[in-house]
């Protein structure tokens, strides 16, 4: 009978993984999977796409009319889009909050303005284009203003359903120690309120996208919705998804740079990161300490 | 010194009154209870002392002068803590001094100097979510003693707390009261706890009536003692109890009475 000895100093055998192991392991993980997924379903498109140039159309025929119309067409239309698109969230933004945090904080607002919200936040903002053309015209005004008006309402109505959540036990304690209504405002209500109105932000972000390229498509004469629109009328299938990938791909990183924001401006107090200051992230994120 | 003169209160849409007539005299140094069943109003009294609740008649004067709204003279310690989850223990200590315009500075070096006394010297950059019961209600002590209140008013500050760190905590006021000559006013169920912190009780009964005031005649510091052994206490438990009780109507068939 032997018995394995271990000299020092020499290194234990280690345990070598075969190729198929290996190659298990590197699929196990979520970027591998999501870029198998991809290039399956471009392989299936590709085969799926073959012979119908006017309906499916296929991956590579994409590649090939984005070489063409990337950058003589399709970035100058988005840069316009991407004008309107900022412009109309940043107004919805700037507007909606402080109208979101006047309605929950003060009786007089929230009567005037709750009827106005809640109707033109139910009424399929889609059926306004139509009225908005007659005065903003199909450029420029037509797109922000849409953007707008889809953009700014969910941002109004989260901050204020966030404001009248805070709890009363945070308002009492501001009241009892002094603060005076603009201060609860700063050191309360808004840190209190603030993963609601990062939840506004971004459904709002996605919905101002949405309605300056629903304007472009239905009405306007600039913008990436309105040459996809071109490009349909013409039958460029092809050339159509070239806008509309590009599309997709901003949207992804809009969302992920919101949620990012939204981690940073709320992680300390929700996941227990510690900071070297006393405030409230929160409060400096939105520049008000 | 701590004037209640003939309070009233009567909340919207409630058909009777959840005051009525209430009068206190706290004097300056003086530690009072108010202890009584759920629905007294005790805690009517204490947020209204607070400026957290306009009253419907009757005036509150702090040293002569009429105190209805919340001032930095008044320093409050709530039940639930009420802590702002946003702020590090710190920034939670520095609070009431931020909101009076006190420079960073000084709110921040005098914060961390209230932490120090309660004991959290090493749980300042901590946020709420981090910290247990007691070490928040601490910080909550401290944010109210910060501010360098002549009136500390807690509203059953340690009834959410386990029994043992809420004896740790009793003690821990009792030194603090005795070291600030604090003038307090304590609203509890507790008559362990009433006994143990006050110079007088006051027992209440529905709609604010004050049943009786007694004086609680025992040695301080009472933590040095076995004070529950003492008869001066026994007596005390067994009036107080026989008060709420005519006042709660237990069924002492069912409950059993009370020691």
């Amino acid at each position: 009978m032997s018995v394995s000895t271990e000299t020092p100093g020499t290194p234990a055998a280690t345990v070598t993984l075969g190729a198929w192991d290996r190659m298990r392991v590197h699929l196990g993980r979520p970027m591998v999977l999501r870029l198998t997924s991809l290039l399956v379903v471009i392989v299936l498109w590709q085969l799926i796409g073959a012979g119908k140039p006017y309906s499916v159309t296929q991956p590579s025929a994409i590649f090939t009319a984005a070489g063409h119309v990337l950058f003589s067409q399709v970035l100058p239309a988005f840069g316009s889009t991407l004008k309107a698109f900022g412009a109309g969230f940043g107004i919805s933004a700037a507007l909606g909050v402080p109208i979101g945090l006047l309605m929950g904080q003060s009786r007089l607002a929230e009567l005037a303005l709750r009827p106005y919200v809640s109707a033109l936040y139910a009424t399929p903002r889609v059926a306004l284009i139509p009225v908005v053309m007659l005065w903003a015209g199909l450029a420029f005004k037509l797109q922000l203003t849409v953007a707008v008006l889809f953009g700014i309402f969910p941002i109004i109505l989260n901050t204020y359903i966030g404001v009248k959540e805070v709890p009363r036990n945070f308002t009492d304690a501001g009241i009892a120690f002094n603060a005076g209504r603009w201060q609860i405002i700063r050191t309360v209500i808004i840190p209190g309120s603030l993963h609601y109105i990062f939840a506004g932000l971004r459904i709002g972000i996605g919905y101002a996208m949405i309605g300056t390229v629903v304007a472009e498509i239905e009405a306007s004469v600039v913008g990436i919705g309105n040459l996809m629109s071109l490009f349909g009328q013409e039958l460029k299938v092809s050339d159509m998804w070239v806008p509309l990938i590009l599309l997709g791909l901003f949207s992804v990183l809009l969302s992920v740079i919101l949620k990012w924001l939204e981690r940073w401006a709320t992680m300390p107090w929700l996941r227990g990161k510690l900071t070297d200051d006393e405030g409230s992230p929160a409060t400096m994120a939105l520049g008000a300490q | 010194m701590l004037e209640i003169n003939h309070l009233f209160k009567v909340y919207e849409g409630a058909t009777s009154p959840a005051v009525s007539d209430f009068n206190l005299t706290v004097e300056t140094g003086e530690f009072v209870s108010l202890i009584g069943p759920t629905g007294c109003g005790k805690t009517t009294v204490l947020r209204t002392v607070t400026g957290l609740l306009p009253p419907t008649r009757g005036e509150v004067l702090l040293d002569g002068k009429l105190s209805l709204k919340p001032s930095p003279e008044k320093g409050i310690v709530f039940q639930m803590f009420n802590l702002f989850p946003w702020r590090t223990a710190l920034g939670n200590v520095a609070y009431g001094l931020e909101m009076q315009g006190v420079a960073k500075k000084e709110r921040l070096e005098r914060a961390a100097e209230y932490l120090r006394l309660v004991g959290l010297s090493d749980r300042m950059k901590h946020y709420p979510h981090q910290l247990s019961g007691g070490q928040n209600q601490r910080v909550g002590l401290a944010r109210a003693l910060a501010i360098k209140p002549k009136l500390m008013l807690m509203d059953e500050p340690f009834g959410a707390l386990d029994a043992l760190t809420r004896e740790y905590l009793q003690g821990m006021v009792q030194r603090i009261c005795a070291q600030t000559r604090l003038t307090v006013l304590l609203v509890t169920h507790s008559v362990d706890e009433a006994i143990f912190l006050s110079d007088r009780i006051i027992v209440m009964g529905n709609q604010g009536r004050v049943i009786r005031e007694l004086a609680v005649d025992l040695p301080r510091p009472r933590d040095d003692v076995d004070w529950r052994a003492t008869d001066e206490y026994t007596r005390l438990r067994a009036e107080v109890w026989s008060l709420l009780k005519h006042e709660l109507r237990y069924d002492p068939a069912v409950v059993g009475a009370p020691a």
